[in-house]
């Protein structure tokens, strides 16, 4: 929310009205995908690195 | 030409903002990061995104799918912009688009529950505001219908008088009309006109009644809708071959005119693609400018910008190879 706060605007870009973390989007923490630990209610620690991946995928044609 | 910008999302459309001649907003709908409005005021040279983009409210169950049209407030209200979204939804901007808030009034119009969406899903694609009435704004819904409210957005009726719902059980049911876009007579708010997935239609009321405009079109199918800047009476639409089958009509991809508020039509063609042209055009695809003589701009599906500097009577190409051509639109400086 911090960086919401910098750059306005930010959080909607990942996540939904209902709170979700947008389908198409994965965070990771260091090698870890948030949707196998806590979600957006995972605790970060110093030295942690965060990535914002969007999901690749083949054409659908 | 500049760009491209936003790649790898969709702009559904771009609207430049007459009111001040520089501010350009664009409707850009990401894949993986949703739906948001950008402005730009320097012709496209840098982009500011929206710090609250159209979103329904928090435990609302909805979610914002596609931000479809933007459209520039009066003239008296320099900073007031309207977004349409899907599923349908209209909202308002109060400070020139950097936030968005819900109209709750036509959220939550008792016909809701009762929407059923079409293959575009609910968009709201079309909004038309009276240029002499502050209080008086139309809607237009795919798959629901048009509707109108008398006190600047407070509450809505519908509005779908003796216009065609060939798919439902009741062929003129209150609303599930499948309204394309919709048009205001710029010369005479009191005409509107609808390309509908079941004709294309004028009203004489203010959108109390519909009167069917489609005898001499080759087909009742279509989406984009134009009308002239100055000349009342005056339109211009892209005849696809139906909902089952979406390309131009007779493959051919031309431009129909009446000047007759739709009691003819007439062809334009000179210069368009007349043979085998499996092309189509959506429904923000088409645009006049303001100048004397007005020129007219139509866009593909498959990457072609097609223009006009004489009202449609000779047709050149403007661009092409460019990816799918949702939105034209034309700034007319002075």
């Amino acid at each position: 929310m911090k960086l919401n706060e910098r750059f306005p605007g930010f959080w909607s870009l990942l996540v939904d009205e209902d709170g979700s973390l947008r389908k198409y989007v994965n965070i990771f923490v260091n090698e870890d995908d948030i949707r196998n630990k806590a979600g957006l209610a995972t605790t970060l620690k110093g030295g942690d690195r965060v990535h914002i991946v969007p999901s690749v995928a083949g054409g659908s044609e | 030409m500049r760009g491209p910008f936003f790649e790898s999302s969709s702009v559904f459309h771009m609207a430049f903002d007459q009111r001040d001649e520089r501010t350009i907003y664009a409707a850009v709908n990401s894949f993986h990061f949703g739906p948001t409005i950008f402005r730009s005021r320097n012709f496209g040279r840098t982009w500011k995104q929206a710090k609250k983009p159209p979103r329904f409210s928090e435990g609302s169950g909805l979610r914002v799918e596609n931000v479809w049209h933007i459209e520039p407030g009066h003239s008296d209200e320099s900073d007031v912009v309207f977004a349409g979204t899907a599923p349908g939804a209209l909202f308002r901007s109060s400070d020139d688009g950097e936030t968005w808030d819900i109209n709750e009034s036509l959220n939550k119009h008792p016909s809701r529950s009762k929407w059923a969406p079409g293959a575009g899903g609910l968009c709201l694609h079309s909004i038309v505001l009276d240029p002499n009435n502050l209080n008086r704004m139309y809607v237009g819904i795919s798959a629901v219908g048009v509707f109108k409210s008398e006190d600047a957005g407070e509450s809505w009726a519908t509005k779908n008088t003796n216009v065609r719902a060939d798919f439902l059980p009741t062929k003129y049911p209150e609303f599930g009309q499948c309204v394309h876009k919709l048009v205001m007579d710029p010369t005479n708010p009191q005409h509107l006109y609808q390309q509908n997935h079941c004709g294309v239609y004028r009203s004489d009321d203010a959108a109390e009644s519909w009167v069917d405009i489609s005898k001499g079109l080759p087909s009742r199918f279509g989406f984009p809708m134009a009308a002239h800047p100055r000349t009342s009476g005056q339109l211009y639409v892209v005849p696809e071959e139906g909902d089952f089958f979406r390309v131009v009509s007779n493959r051919e991809f031309v431009v129909y005119e009446t000047s007759t508020a739709g009691k003819r039509w007439k062809k334009l063609d000179k210069g368009l693609p007349k043979r085998n042209a499996y092309l189509g055009c959506y429904r923000e695809g088409l645009a006049s400018d303001c100048l004397e003589p007005a020129g007219l701009y139509a866009g593909t599906r498959m990457g072609h910008v097609f223009s006009s500097n004489d009202e449609g009577k000779d047709w050149s190409v403007l661009a092409q190879w460019l990816p799918p051509v949702y939105s034209v639109s034309a700034a007319t400086l002075n």
